[in-house]
């Protein structure tokens, strides 16, 4: 394996809020609780903390998550405070601009945090997602065809990507019972139940090709880390996950422009957090990726350099990221089976992974660690590369 | 063919695209100067720093760029089964819209569409064969 360059920041603390699919708190509230777990997983106090991100879901309530929620947490004289917004990117997006605070001075320990409630009484998780996507950026075109939530969007997507390579709706199955065999590990995970093919193909149809299976099951709760410089990371509670590499990838090419097939950013996400690390996508052990839909696993499984473009249905068919597999992925469950925290759920498990407290489920080479996170319909990506060991 | 000088700025782009929808006339918009097709989100000056677009009248030929077929019913508006298709123009911009199948599984990548306003109209594709109205 290449040396890292030098390892740029440690996540030192985990936290969660409590987890349900039942009102549990405010987004205020849950992602205080969350904050305040992290800050005691990594062994400091309230006042080590000097930076906060926030990290609302695009579809929470405006203000749900005000900068104001340091005060409930009793964080005092914060040298960072900032909301982040980047869609389903952000979890990502909050580590990398940790990293760049505590790198340049301006902040020492930083806390990141996302917190949502989609889940709301009598009504379907998946109509509160269920807002009109804004692709060709004309004000109220997509409504009048009933393009409703990103399931719709990214359907469009994944039917068109299926059709060029050939694959059938069970290749996206496949992804979704490589998720369960992870998830009936994980003690934690919301799907643990494991699934056959034939289940899957009973699951009824949301916006073909996508079966309810195929969509993330979100939670009401929120998830947090705590990022501090690599050189302190030994000092905490538990082993520190380096941060070795950083990118992201926002093409600019309009989604509907006169071109072929419009890159997503993907792909320049990975090349610039695998050239940080001094990495290639060989040298990688472990990957966490975003999957709010399970053709966003597979697509990314592509973007990163680990197969060719279309073959990586026939990888996940193979088993190569299931239990015992070459190339492990979303082994806590993904965001199907382990729950939606819309891009907490992969950095989690990847701490996990790397500190190596992932139980049954633990990898046995978390060596050097893919995270990614991607949204809007696709256009914004942001990935980590993480590893257990520090290089100087 | 017009060729009407515009600027492509954020909003009245968009209404120049709707008033020609609504006087039921599909339009493609072209960089005047370098003749570049623009896709219908694009809002960025052309390359050589102008933004002076023309419009032009659309052929209404498309392929069925990508689909996708509605199963759960999020409005009462909208009754399922029913599809949200992306179509290629002939021109080139791909434009989000329906098809009108009697039977959704008629759909396959790359059909050949043609462009019909419905009475309302909406801006709808038909199968190439089965169009009653070209736009």
């Amino acid at each position: 394996m290449p040396a890292s360059p030098r390892s740029l920041s440690a996540i030192v603390g985990l936290g969660f809020s409590a987890l349900s699919r039942k009102p549990v708190g405010t987004v205020r509230s849950l992602a205080a609780d969350a904050v305040r777990a992290a800050i005691d997983d990594a062994g400091l106090a309230l006042s080590d903390i000097d930076g906060l991100l926030l990290n609302p879901s695009a579809l929470a309530a405006d203000n749900a998550l005000p900068l104001k929620v340091h005060e409930d947490i009793g964080l005092r004289d914060l040298a960072l405070l900032a909301l982040v917004d980047a869609k389903g990117a952000a979890v990502v997006h909050m580590v990398q601009q940790a990293t760049a605070a505590i790198r340049c001075g301006l902040a020492t320990n930083v806390a990141c945090v996302f917190s949502d409630t989609p889940v709301v009484p009598g009504k379907g998780a998946g109509q509160t997602f269920a807002i009109t996507s804004p692709l060709t950026g004309i004000a109220g075109w997509e409504r009048q065809y009933g393009l409703f939530g990103a399931t719709g969007s990214y359907a469009l997507a994944a039917n068109r990507h299926m059709a060029l390579h050939g694959w059938t709706e069970d290749d996206l199955g496949h992804y979704v019972i490589a998720c369960r065999h992870w998830a009936a590990l994980n003690p934690n995970a919301v799907q643990r139940a494991p699934l056959t093919l034939d289940a899957y193909r009973a699951s009824p149809f949301v916006t073909a090709p996508f079966r309810v299976l195929d969509c993330a099951y979100p939670l009401n709760g929120a998830a947090a880390v705590v990022v501090t410089a690599a050189e302190r990371g030994k000092d905490c509670r538990y082993k520190p996950v380096y941060v070795h590499g950083m990118g992201q990838g926002h093409p600019g090419r309009p989604l509907l422009a006169a071109t072929p097939e419009p890159a997503t950013g993907g792909d320049l996400a990975a090349q610039r957090a695998y050239a940080m690390a001094g990495i290639g996508p060989r040298d990688v052990t472990l990957c966490q990726f975003y999957d709010a839909f399970s053709f966003t696993a597979l697509l990314a499984l592509e973007e990163y350099g680990f197969c060719e473009p279309g073959d990586s249905a026939a990888f996940v068919r193979e088993g190569h990221t299931r239990p015992g597999g070459r190339l492990p992925m979303n082994t806590g469950g993904g965001h199907l089976a382990g729950g939606y925290l819309q891009g907490m759920t992969p950095l989690a498990e990847a701490i996990e992974q790397g500190r190596g407290t992932a139980g049954d489920r633990q990898a046995p080479r978390p060596d050097m660690i893919v995270v990614n996170g991607s949204g809007g319909q696709l256009e914004h990506h942001a990935a980590l590369v993480l590893s257990p060991e520090q290089t100087p | 063919m017009t060729a009407e000088p515009f600027i492509a700025d954020i909003g009245t782009f968009e209404a120049t695209f709707l008033d020609f929808i609504a006087a039921r006339d599909l339009r493609i918009a072209r960089w005047d100067h370098t003749g570049e097709i623009l896709g219908y989100a694009s809002r960025a000056p052309a390359p050589d720093g102008t933004r002076s677009v023309r419009w032009e009248r659309a052929s209404g030929s498309a392929t069925l760029h990508g689909f996708t077929i509605y199963h759960r019913e999020y409005h009462p508006d909208f009754k399922v089964p029913y599809n949200v298709v992306e179509v290629a123009l002939a021109e080139g911009p791909i434009l989000i819209t329906t098809v009108i199948v009697s039977d959704q599984r008629q759909l396959r990548v790359g059909m050949e569409l043609s462009a019909v306003f419905e009475p309302s109209g909406r801006l709808v594709f038909h199968p190439a064969t089965s169009a009653k109205e070209s736009a």
